[in-house]
This record gives C-alpha cells, sequence and structure tokens, in this order.
C-alpha cells in the first residue's frame, strides 16, 4: 500500500508525462501542405521543355528593360505605343497564350517607364468607341476632361513572334525544345523597325509535362 | 519537488517554443549589402576559384538608364551555368526597383561569357547590386 504522499508524486509525475507527450506533439513539424506557394522566378518542380513561369518573367523584364534603353523610341518625347498580342503569333508547338507575354510586357513597360512612354489600349478600343457613344447621344454626361475629337493614335506597336525547333532521341527518349522569341517595335507611320529584341533558350528534358 | 520542476520545465518549454515568443529580428546592417558588386551568392562559387570576374563597370545609356556589365571566366575544364541577377539603388541607397529577371549564362570550359543588365529608372539610379549564382 502506497502513502498519500507517494500517490501524489505518481499523479504529478503521470501528468508531467503527459504534458511532455502533448507538448512533444505540439512542437512536432507539421505535416506539408497539400498546396505550396512557389517563388514564380524560380525553376519549379513540375517543368518540361516548354515556356516556364521563369522564362516569362525572365523574358519580358529583359525585353522591358532593353527597351527602355533604346533611344530610337525616344526620338519624340512620350510616344505613343501599342504593346498587346494582336500581332504576336505563336507559331511553335509550345502551348502558350501570348497574352501572358504581351500583358506583362505592357504592364510592366507602363509602371517602369512612368510617362517616357504613352500606352494605348486598342485592346481595349471598344470599350471606349462604347463610352464615346454613349456621352455623344447625351445618354451619359461628358466626364471632367475635354473631350478629344477622336482615340488617340500609336507611334509604335510592338509585333513578334514564337518559333520553335523540336528534337526527340528515340532511344533515350529525350526531349529538346529550343524557343525563339521575336519582339519587334514597328513606326505605323513608316514601317521602320525601330527596336528589335530575341529572347532563345533550349531545353532538354525526359519529363512528358502537359501545358494547359 | 523534482517532480514540480520538471513540470515548471516543460511547461516553460512548451509555452516558449510552441506559442512562439517573439525574437528580435536583427536588422538589415546597411554595410552587408556591397554595393556597386558583383557578388556569388553560391557558398561553391563564392571562393572565386571556378569563375572570375575579369572586367565589370556601369555606365549611362543614350536613354539615362543605368547599364551594368561584367565578363565572367570560367577557370575550370568543365561547362558551368549562371544566373545573374542586378537590383538598383538610389543616392541613398533606397531600392528603387525590384530585381530584375534572372539572365542565365552558359560558360564553356575556360571561355567567358558577358552578363549585361540596364536599369528601368534613370538619373536616380547610382547604385547597383548584381547576385551571380549557379544555374539550376
Amino acid at each position: 500500500m502506497l502513502c498519500r504522499g507517494a500517490t501524489t508524486q505518481l499523479r504529478i509525475r503521470a501528468v508531467t508525462g503527459a504534458l511532455l507527450l502533448f507538448a512533444l506533439a505540439a512542437c512536432a513539424a507539421p505535416p506539408p501542405p497539400r498546396t505550396v506557394y512557389v517563388d514564380p522566378a524560380s525553376r519549379g518542380t513540375v517543368g518540361g521543355v516548354g515556356v516556364e513561369s521563369n522564362d516569362l518573367l525572365s523574358m519580358t523584364d529583359e525585353m522591358m528593360r532593353d527597351m527602355l534603353a533604346a533611344p530610337s523610341l525616344f526620338r519624340r518625347p512620350s510616344p505613343r505605343v501599342i504593346v498587346d498580342g494582336a500581332y504576336f503569333e505563336n507559331e511553335g508547338a509550345t502551348r502558350l497564350n501570348v497574352n501572358l507575354i504581351t500583358d506583362r510586357l505592357r504592364v510592366e513597360l507602363n509602371r517602369a517607364a512612368r510617362g517616357r512612354m504613352t500606352f494605348v489600349g486598342r485592346h481595349l478600343s471598344e470599350m471606349v468607341r462604347s463610352e464615346r457613344a454613349m456621352k455623344r447621344s447625351g445618354a451619359v454626361t461628358s466626364g471632367e476632361g475635354a473631350p478629344a475629337p477622336a482615340p488617340a493614335g500609336a507611334d509604335f506597336r510592338l509585333g513578334g513572334r514564337v518559333t520553335t525547333l523540336d528534337a526527340v532521341n528515340p532511344t533515350s527518349g529525350v526531349r529538346s525544345r529550343t524557343h525563339q522569341i521575336v519582339f519587334e517595335m514597328i513606326d505605323l507611320e513608316t514601317g521602320v523597325l525601330e527596336w528589335s529584341g530575341m529572347y532563345t533558350f533550349r531545353k532538354e528534358s525526359l519529363d512528358d509535362v502537359i501545358y494547359r | 519537488m523534482i517532480a514540480h520542476r520538471a513540470f515548471a520545465i516543460v511547461f516553460a518549454a512548451f509555452v516558449s517554443g510552441c506559442i512562439g515568443v517573439p525574437t528580435p529580428v536583427p536588422s538589415p546592417a546597411e554595410d552587408l549589402v556591397a554595393y556597386d558588386q558583383f557578388v556569388f551568392i553560391d557558398d561553391d562559387l563564392a571562393d572565386g576559384e571556378a569563375v572570375w570576374i575579369d572586367k565589370s563597370g556601369a555606365r549611362r545609356t543614350a536613354t539615362g538608364t543605368l547599364e551594368v556589365w561584367a565578363q565572367l571566366r570560367n577557370q575550370t575544364g568543365e561547362p558551368i551555368e549562371l544566373e545573374a541577377r542586378v537590383r538598383f539603388f538610389d543616392r541613398d541607397r533606397v531600392p528603387l526597383e525590384g530585381p530584375s529577371g534572372w539572365t542565365r549564362m552558359f560558360l564553356t570550359p575556360k571561355g567567358i561569357t558577358t552578363f549585361r543588365a540596364f536599369s528601368t529608372g534613370t538619373t536616380e539610379v547610382i547604385h547597383f547590386y548584381v547576385e551571380i549564382q549557379e544555374g539550376a
């Protein structure tokens, strides 16, 4: 038979042990989340021979910086430019929405240019046309700004093309794809190409990744 | 008595370790950033044995942006893949824009290549900091 003091000691030990176990369980590393955020500028774990997010970021960043350093685009103060996907073709084997490229380029360029270029949103021209028509018909009042005789024309427009070159080793199954992505800024009066940029990369992979 | 002490220790560990007592985070010292430098951020490259920077510099472009460049030399007999990016700062060393995208470079054995990057800002851009790492 145990005395009262010994019983109390045993209880305290049991509680301490339970707390220790609880503390250890609570401190153990949590299970890995099913979904994780990944730096889009880095190579992810899912990758094939196509265009990945890191390619997209590096490519648009390089082109944007190169354009801002091109004196041929800045002969006029704040030239008006159109940067959209209307004349940017994907002729390559990679499944790719070219708006990913042109949208990012336009936004990054617009933010970085800070007035050195003026951007004409030709991809939203239907919206502008509709609003102008409503203002002029009296359906809505005019805005605070002075009415313009016509929507803004542009000095330059971006054109471009994505092309690819594929090769497969039937023995090893290794696939190789070279992407050549050309960017050109054309003078909309003369047709002269005032700036050109090219981004080329080649990837080899055994992975069969599906691009959607 | 021993049991009481053990209980106190376990409880303290639980409170400090799991609930999370905020620990002061040291503020980044300005001197830690080597402004106007090309820095190998990989431990493998940091000793400067495998890749050398032959020449480097910065200059204004015709549009006023800042161009930084470096000529890199592969000292080894193996091909090396590198990535580099740049950040730009103003006179007070305040960051002006996010880092550039990583530029991938392939160095042939004993070969050289050039890294080149431009700022987006113009006259306000004074300082730069280039990070170089081994390509993944």
